[in-house]
């Protein structure tokens, strides 16, 4: 070959050229085989899609979230412009202020001397003059809070949040930056701190919000200081000018509106909520003694369902619908593939708790899309979606009417504990005058749905504007909590006329049939499970032989006790006893609306697995509501709402049928017979309406001795009252320890050997129940039943017993109970005393 | 008859310049209109002002006899020398040694911003021909060290500007003039060898070594490693390193067959901006515009172009311009391979222009000067009496 070559070719420069030209030839060829490989096949479809998506301008148009109402068509939230006032963060962080004192000591000492100072006597120069413009951002905040309306201190607030935020964000981002160099030049961590790495973020060169939602008037106000600073900085800016011109020494610094510049009202696409704050005029007449007021009061209500509306926030990355309902959609490759437009992306809104939250996929919508091609002007829309409205079941006016009641308003005064409450024995905590802490729940009996339904402490928007964070760490109160979705407690006697009906319905008790209970208590060698009145301080009264109407007049344990130990030797065993109360709605979710607590209930299997005696033991106490079960208080109500319709059982409801997507709301039928709904109800009239002969036969609910004197617990005319109270032990609430020290030791639920510990008691006592059902006198059955659990407050009848009283008067007012009466003259010779 | 009118008669009898000439004015008019494409103001001036100059600058070198040249060959390149360094000397005011894309490459002069890397190319060449001419010492090892000497001075000075794509050129042109003028084989394939190991051993520390290991600039090691990810088909940075190559990559693969054509091409450029892409990335318009049919063209015009300039090299008995044709040859060569490697995701990036395409003054103005002494050489009749060169 190479002889050959030497023949055809015999110059040896020749040949060497020839190598060359092969060299030449297959390099072009490889790259002319590159291009050709570029532009075909799936490489070219792939560019060429990368490119369209470029040539296509894509604008989003925002959509508008569905509205929500009220049961009466009250508009409660609605998305609609507003404004916003927004501050630089160089203000919040004080930056400014040391900027600008740089600047006016630039100016005093003239630009040669400034730059030849070093950065320590520059800063010493700039001293001086920092302390004005320090007292112009304090200015600002104060002036800032006037106008909104609001006290000194959330705009403190709100400065300190931002503050903080920012500053965790620098701090991420550094920590980040610091990591990421030590992995590329292999150091330690020691080798770079963190100030050699500190990021900047974009947070801290943008405007930050201080006020929300702005009225006209507060927006104008806010422009006319805007306006005026502008001026002035122009004015300013001339002055200068004018003596560089003329060489003249730089004139004196008379600007004083100049941090205004900082400020920024901004346009916002807000979620409007009309009833968040809203004035509630109470009539305190009908109120316990001590109480009681000639005057009615004007409560101010902040935060009307907020628990129930909910609120919105932005999404983020731990939401589950980033991931699983982007609106980016992406392969397994990690490549767009498109978009959905109902999807989310970063800065998107999000509803935060309640109905904003659980019905987010109706109420939110679906953004449109308008497209424009670059290169063919070709335009193309796909228009927006607007959420679906929602409407609630809840009655706004009389919800705000319950909260005003509930709030911890001294003027009001029932969520404060009384030495009433407790007598005779006192917990240590709540001490009377402490604010007390509860729930109430009114329900329709007809339908099942939610006309009201209040937790104390409630929250407003301010709390989740501003601090959400503590508020989701604040466990003493729990103000997150809703809960008469979300609390759990032991429903205590409020079970008992659900198992008398149980058991008349199992024919294991006649309806008129007599129990003896005169020996005070279950087990004749214990007296664990006894009745209230079988005490020493009674003298060991006993209530004697009684039938079930008298039972649940004076809620006789033993009674109910001895029913769990019927059903144990029936056929249907203990297990019966969980059995019913599932039937009733305890320990099952009911699918409301909103997220709720499923609380606890055993099994029937599970209960008479237990060893020994334990199924009677905890079947007996099921019976009356102290074992084996904990209940939310919308189960209580809707337990007692399927006793009150003989059996049926329609799950509660927050939304509307007609706003709730999915298949309707499931109703079961418990087929009670109806002299056990009879009796039971029957049971509830005596307990809230028979002051009895003999003392210990009175009604639980019948009265109630403020200050010694007594008084009836339910005073509403023209409604009949069905009702029965529960007081249900429960563990003491400790407190739960996020940091802190307590008698200078550091105070944890974890030990330093990882051990759990207990925080010290915060309150302690009986969960106070009240059950009511209630209707307009005349009518046969009760329409509406009305659930009130006041935590570690004592007796259900003394604590709980008043605030349904009010929460009746109150349904009265709103028109649910017949036809309002003529107002009685207010006799107030004498008004109560405060309450404490 | 004059000289020059002789030199005229001898390019219109059929020979290799046939080749050279019309390749290297299509490819012009292929620059001119693609740089039209997505700068029409660059455009404007490369076909006003640098085409117009670049031209006659070939015309005048096509004017001096090859001998004339030669002995002024080193007096150029140790002038372009001094060039390169006064490009580094501190404190000379950025209002004539701008520093553009980071670099000092450039010394403003009235008109057009000159490069002195792009003289120092053609004067290379040129001193290592005239170098060669007679000699066999080249044909050891030991003969080797000067040539390698004289290539390095330029490429350390043209790193330091830094500008690491015109650096790249030399060697590939020493490498061809040795291959042509004798050096042997074996000595070339080691050092070849040595290069290619070199190479691979700095890939493979950019992708395993720990940091302190570097050899590189950690720019430069980012590019590599955003070159392989993006050529196994992992575009996670095509938001950061890999950004230009993606871009013109995706721009260079939507052309197909046929490209965009001007209008919507331009568009595309518009909506879809790709940084340099009149300079450097000029083939990624081309092909955007002309499809896949565009990009082999050029390729081709250039392969036509360069074989052109090996004919030459052929034809002519000077030892001076066999060795110089091969020497423009290879740079003009690299230069595509590099540039259009690049684009199409093969190689890294790095500045480095496309030889009569790109926009600038220097590059066009060099180039066609090459043209012209290749032109010169080819123009120049047998000379009866001359020896053969290079045969050992």
């Amino acid at each position: 070959m190479r002889s050959i070559l030497r023949d055809i070719l015999p110059s040896m420069f020749h040949r060497r050229l020839l190598l060359l030209v092969m060299v030449v030839l297959l390099l072009v060829g490889i790259l002319a085989a590159k291009t050709a490989h570029l532009t075909t096949g799936g490489l070219f479809v792939a560019s060429q899609e990368e490119l369209e998506k470029r040539l296509r301008q894509t604008t989003l148009i925002p959509t508008v979230r569905g509205k929500m109402y009220d049961r009466k068509n009250r508009l409660l939230a609605e998305d609609r412009p507003g404004w916003d006032v927004q501050v630089h963060f160089s203000v919040f962080s004080g930056d400014w202020a040391f900027d600008q004192a740089a600047d006016a000591a630039r100016r005093a000492y003239g630009k040669a001397t400034w730059k030849g100072m070093t950065l320590a006597e520059k800063q010493v120069a700039a001293e001086p003059f920092g302390a004005d413009f320090l007292l112009q951002i304090n200015r600002l905040w104060v002036t800032l809070a006037e106008v909104g309306g609001l006290p000194p201190q959330v705009i403190e607030r709100r400065q300190r949040l931002v503050v903080a935020r920012v500053g965790r964000l620098t701090a991420n981002a550094s920590a980040y930056a610091r990591k990421q160099r030590m992995e590329r030049l292999n150091m330690d961590r020691e080798d770079i701190s963190f100030t050699d790495t500190y990021t900047r973020v974009r947070e801290e060169g943008q405007s930050h919000a201080i006020l929300y939602d702005l009225t006209p008037e507060q927006l104008e106000t806010i422009y006319v200081f805007v306006d005026k600073a502008k001026l002035e900085e122009e004015a300013w800016r001339q002055t200068v000018k004018e003596a560089r011109r003329k060489g003249e020494p730089m004139p004196p610094d008379t600007r004083s509106y100049g941090i205004w510049l900082m400020v920024e009202p901004q346009r916002v696409n807000k979620r409007s909520y009309p009833w968040e704050s809203h004035a509630v005029l109470l009539d305190r007449t009908t109120l316990p003694g001590p109480m009681r007021r000639s005057k009615p009061l004007e409560a101010q209500v902040e935060g009307v369902a907020r628990h129930v509306i909910g609120s919105m926030r932005r999404v983020n990355k731990d939401d589950r619908v980033w991931t699983e309902k982007p609106y980016k959609l992406m392969d397994e490759n990690g490549d767009r593939v498109g978009s959905d437009l109902a999807g989310y992306q970063a800065d998107d809104l999000i509803g935060r708790g309640g109905i904003e939250s659980s019905m987010e996929s109706v109420l939110r919508g679906s953004r449109g899309r308008h497209v424009r091609r670059r290169d063919t002007g070709a335009e193309t829309t796909t228009p927006p979606v607007a959420g679906h409205d929602v409407r609630l079941t809840l009655d706004i006016q009389l919800q705000a009417r319950i909260q005003a009641l509930m709030a911890h308003d001294r003027r009001v005064g029932l969520m404060f504990s009384q030495e009433w409450h407790h007598a005779p024995d006192m917990p240590k905590s709540p001490k009377p005058g402490e604010p007390l802490n509860g729930a109430a729940v009114v329900l329709d009996i007809d339908n099942g749905e939610v006309l009201a339904a209040v937790s104390t402490p409630g929250v407003t928007l301010e709390d989740f504007r501003d601090a959400s964070r503590g508020l989701y760490t604040e466990h003493r109160d729990a103000r997150y909590r809703f809960r008469p979705l979300e609390g759990v407690y032991d429903p205590g006697s409020t079970n008992k006329p659900l198992i008398a009906a149980a058991a008349i319905t199992d024919g294991i008790l006649g309806p008129n049939e007599k129990l003896d209970c005169s020996r005070g208590k279950l087990w004749e060698n214990s007296n664990a499970f006894r009745d209230w009145i079988y005490r020493k301080r009674n003298g060991w009264q006993t209530f004697g032989e009684i039938n079930v109407v008298q039972a649940i007049t004076v809620s006789s344990n033993v009674f109910f006790g001895q029913l769990a130990q019927r059903w144990g030797m029936s056929e249907f065993g203990y297990g019966r006893v969980p059995w019913w109360l599932s039937q009733y709605g305890m320990g099952r979710k009911a699918g409301c609306g909103l997220n709720e607590a499923a609380g606890t209930l055993i099994r029937p299997n599970e209960l008479e697995a237990l060893p020994a005696t334990q199924p009677e033991s905890t079947a007996a106490y099921m019976t009356i509501g102290e074992a084996g079960l904990s209940v939310t208080p919308l189960q209580v109500a809707a337990a007692h709402a399927t006793l009150a319709r003989g059996g049926l059982y329609i799950p509660p409801t927050l939304v509307m049928d007609d706003s709730r997507p999915g298949p309707p709301r499931e109703t079961w039928q418990l087929n009670l017979a109806p002299s056990g709904r009879d009796r039971a109800l029957k049971g509830m009239d005596r307990s809230a309406n028979y002051k009895g002969t003999i003392g210990s036969d009175r009604g639980t609910t019948y009265q109630i001795k403020p200050q010694g004197k007594t008084e009836r617990v339910f005073n509403c005319p023209g409604v009949h009252v069905y009702a029965k109270s529960g007081t249900a032990q429960a563990a003491p609430q400790r407190a739960v320890h996020t940091g802190g020290k307590l008698n200078g030791r550091p105070i944890r639920n974890v030990d330093a050997q990882g051990r759990v510990t207990y925080g010290e008691v915060v309150r302690e006592g009986n969960h106070g129940w009240v059950v009511a059902l209630v209707g307009p006198d005349g009518e046969t059955l009760p329409t509406h039943v009305v659930v009130v659990v006041m935590e570690y407050a004592g007796s259900g009848g003394a604590s709980a017993g008043p605030v349904v009283n009010q929460i009746i008067h109150a349904l009265r007012t709103e028109g649910y109970l017949g036809e309002l009466p003529v107002e009685p003259a207010i006799e107030s010779d004498s008004d109560g005393e405060a309450a404490r | 008859m004059s000289e020059f009118a002789k030199q005229f008669k001898t390019l219109l009898k059929p020979g290799f310049a046939w080749l050279v000439l019309p390749a290297g004015l299509a490819l012009t008019a292929i620059g001119v209109m693609a740089i039209d494409t997505v700068a029409p103001r660059s455009g404007n001036i490369q076909k006003t002002v640098n085409l117009p100059i670049a031209l006659l600058c070939m015309l005048l070198t096509m004017v001096p006899h090859p001998r004339t040249m030669g002995r002024a060959s080193f007096l150029l390149f140790g002038v372009s020398l001094g060039l390169l360094v006064f490009l580094l000397v501190p404190f000379v005011p950025r209002s004539i040694v701008p520093v553009i894309n980071g670099a000092r490459s450039w010394i403003d002069t009235p008109g057009m911003n000159f490069q002195p890397s792009e003289m120092t190319k053609v004067f290379f060449v040129l001193s290592l021909a005239w170098y060669f001419r007679f000699r066999k010492s080249h044909r050891s090892l030991l003969g080797l060290v000067f040539p390698f000497v004289l290539m390095v001075v330029p490429v350390m000075l043209i790193m330091m500007q830094p500008d690491l794509g015109t650096a790249l050129v030399f060697a590939p042109a020493l490498f061809a003039v040795l291959v042509a003028a004798g050096a042997k084989l074996r000595h070339l394939f080691s050092l070849l060898g040595l290069g290619t190991l070199l190479v691979v051993a700095n890939i493979g520390i950019i992708l395993y070594a720990p940091p302190h290991m570097q050899v590189l600039k950690d720019h430069q090691q980012r590019r590599v490693r955003s070159m392989i990810k993006l050529a196994s088909g992992d575009t996670s940075d095509i938001q950061a390193d890999a950004y230009q190559q993606y871009k013109a990559m995706t721009l260079s693969g939507a052309g197909g067959v046929w490209g965009y054509g001007a209008e919507q091409s331009r568009e595309v450029f518009e909506n879809f901006h790709l940084p340099e892409a009149h300079n450097d990335m000029i083939f990624a318009v081309i092909v955007n515009r002309w499809g896949m049919v565009g990009g082999v063209v050029t390729v081709g015009l250039y392969g036509v172009m360069v074989v052109g300039f090996l004919g030459v090299s052929a034809s002519t008995r000077d030892p001076l311009g066999r060795l110089s044709c091969v020497g423009f040859g290879a740079m003009i060569l690299t230069q595509v391979v590099v540039n259009v490697g690049m684009t199409l995701g093969i190689l890294p990036i790095t500045g480095i222009t496309l030889p009569l395409i790109s926009y600038g003054g220097s590059s066009l103005l060099f180039t066609f000067i090459m043209l012209g002494l290749v032109l010169n050489f080819a123009s120049r009749g047998r000379a009866m009496m001359a020896r053969d060169s290079f045969e050992f």
